[in-house]
């Protein structure tokens, strides 16, 4: 019988010079690219800063990101699932820019049969998205 | 919450038909319009030849959503700036399809461009 | 009123580093990361570095030694990715060219 104890320690992270900021990112390169997997890189450090992400918004050939069906050789970078896993963990907003997605042919409501070929982890949002994005935002990034 | 405007600027480096940035960016353009927000549009390399007027893109199957443009003036989008070096090397004439349409020199194009808090490029 | 590049790209490859410098003020920040590493190699970087200062010009060490790129500390300083991420939120504006 293991006892386990926990032991909640509230650290304060004082960091001089450098506020909490809110932060969003546009997002317009595909999950096969490395310029993706910078991007993740890029996004995992703002949260590692305890910075806030309010939202990624991904348009162009960035909503390929939100494709359920992606498949990448298993011994490459899973662009697709890391993004998948930051927005389960961080509960970031993945917005995918609806129009970009449809001429991709991504769709929530594949022959108005309300069969979807997106990820969960993504939602289909207007272009109207990354206005409100960077009105919350206190830095929008593109990359 | 209100939060101080973020002036947006809008960077366009593609030439207007074989890829989709044109287009792309004129959509980001008008949606920041429509939400009243105070944007500007810039006009760099081959960005620059999306404004010369007398394209016929309906020859090649392209809608011409050049004519887009014109709905800029209706969301009260009046800053646009072309750079005047970019012009230049491209051997173009100031004949631009639409007005309001404010040629700069390389100085004044970044002294401008930097004003803005947002930046987007296309 | 500074502003921060990101370079994304090869100048070999597109002008989108010679427009970053044609808009650069003396102001701003560079930081080379993916294939824009391979700028601090090119004619171009002379250019940079006659108009912003040496302090203010950065390149990405992981994304440089991915490529095999020398860095040299008279050029270029490295930046690691967190830092990078600190920097935007230091400069007030950043604009990628990509």
């Amino acid at each position: 019988m293991i006892t386990e104890v926990f032991f909640i320690i509230s650290i304060v992270l004082v960091n001089v010079g450098h506020l909490v900021k809110n932060i969003a990112f546009v997002i317009t390169t595909p999950p096969n690219s490395n310029l993706t997997a910078t991007a993740i890189n890029i996004v995992t450090s703002a949260l590692a800063m305890n910075m806030s992400v309010v939202g990624v918004f991904f348009y162009q050939d960035g909503v390929l990101n939100g494709s359920q069906h992606v498949a990448l050789p298993n011994d490459e970078y899973q662009a697709h699932q890391q993004w998948q896993l930051l927005h389960h963990k961080y509960n970031i907003p993945l917005h995918l820019c609806a129009t970009a997605a449809e001429k991709r042919g991504l769709s929530d409501d594949i022959n108005d049969k309300q069969t979807t070929n997106v990820h969960e982890a993504f939602i289909l949002s207007g272009l109207g998205e990354l206005v409100e994005l960077n009105v919350k935002a206190d830095r929008l990034v593109q990359l | 919450m209100s939060v101080t405007e973020k002036s947006v600027a809008i960077l366009n480096a593609s030439a207007p038909l074989s890829n989709a940035n044109a287009k792309d960016s004129l959509d980001v353009a008008l949606i920041f319009g429509s939400y009243e927000q105070t944007i500007s549009l810039y006009f760099q390399a081959d960005g620059v030849y999306q404004l010369i007027a007398e394209q016929q893109p309906e020859l090649i199957q392209q809608k011409d959503f050049l004519k887009t443009f014109a709905a800029l003036e209706f969301y009260d989008i009046e800053n646009i700036y072309v750079c005047h070096h970019s012009l230049n090397q491209r051997g173009l004439a100031e004949k631009f399809s639409i007005e309001n349409v404010q040629v700069l020199n390389q100085d004044d194009f970044a002294i401008s461009l930097h004003q803005h808090q947002t930046i987007l490029r296309f | 009123m500074s502003m921060l590049h990101l370079v994304r790209t090869s100048a070999f490859q597109t002008t989108d580093f010679e427009q970053c410098l044609n808009v650069i003020q003396a102001s701003d920040t560079i930081v080379l990361l993916d294939d824009g590493c391979y700028n601090v190699n090119h004619d171009l970087w002379q250019i940079a570095l006659s108009k912003i200062t040496l302090s203010a010009l950065y390149i990405i060490e992981a994304h440089a030694l991915a490529r095999a790129i020398t860095i040299d500390k008279q050029n270029i300083n490295t930046l690691s990715l967190d830092a990078l991420m600190t920097l935007i939120c230091e400069t007030e504006k950043s604009v990628t060219w990509q």
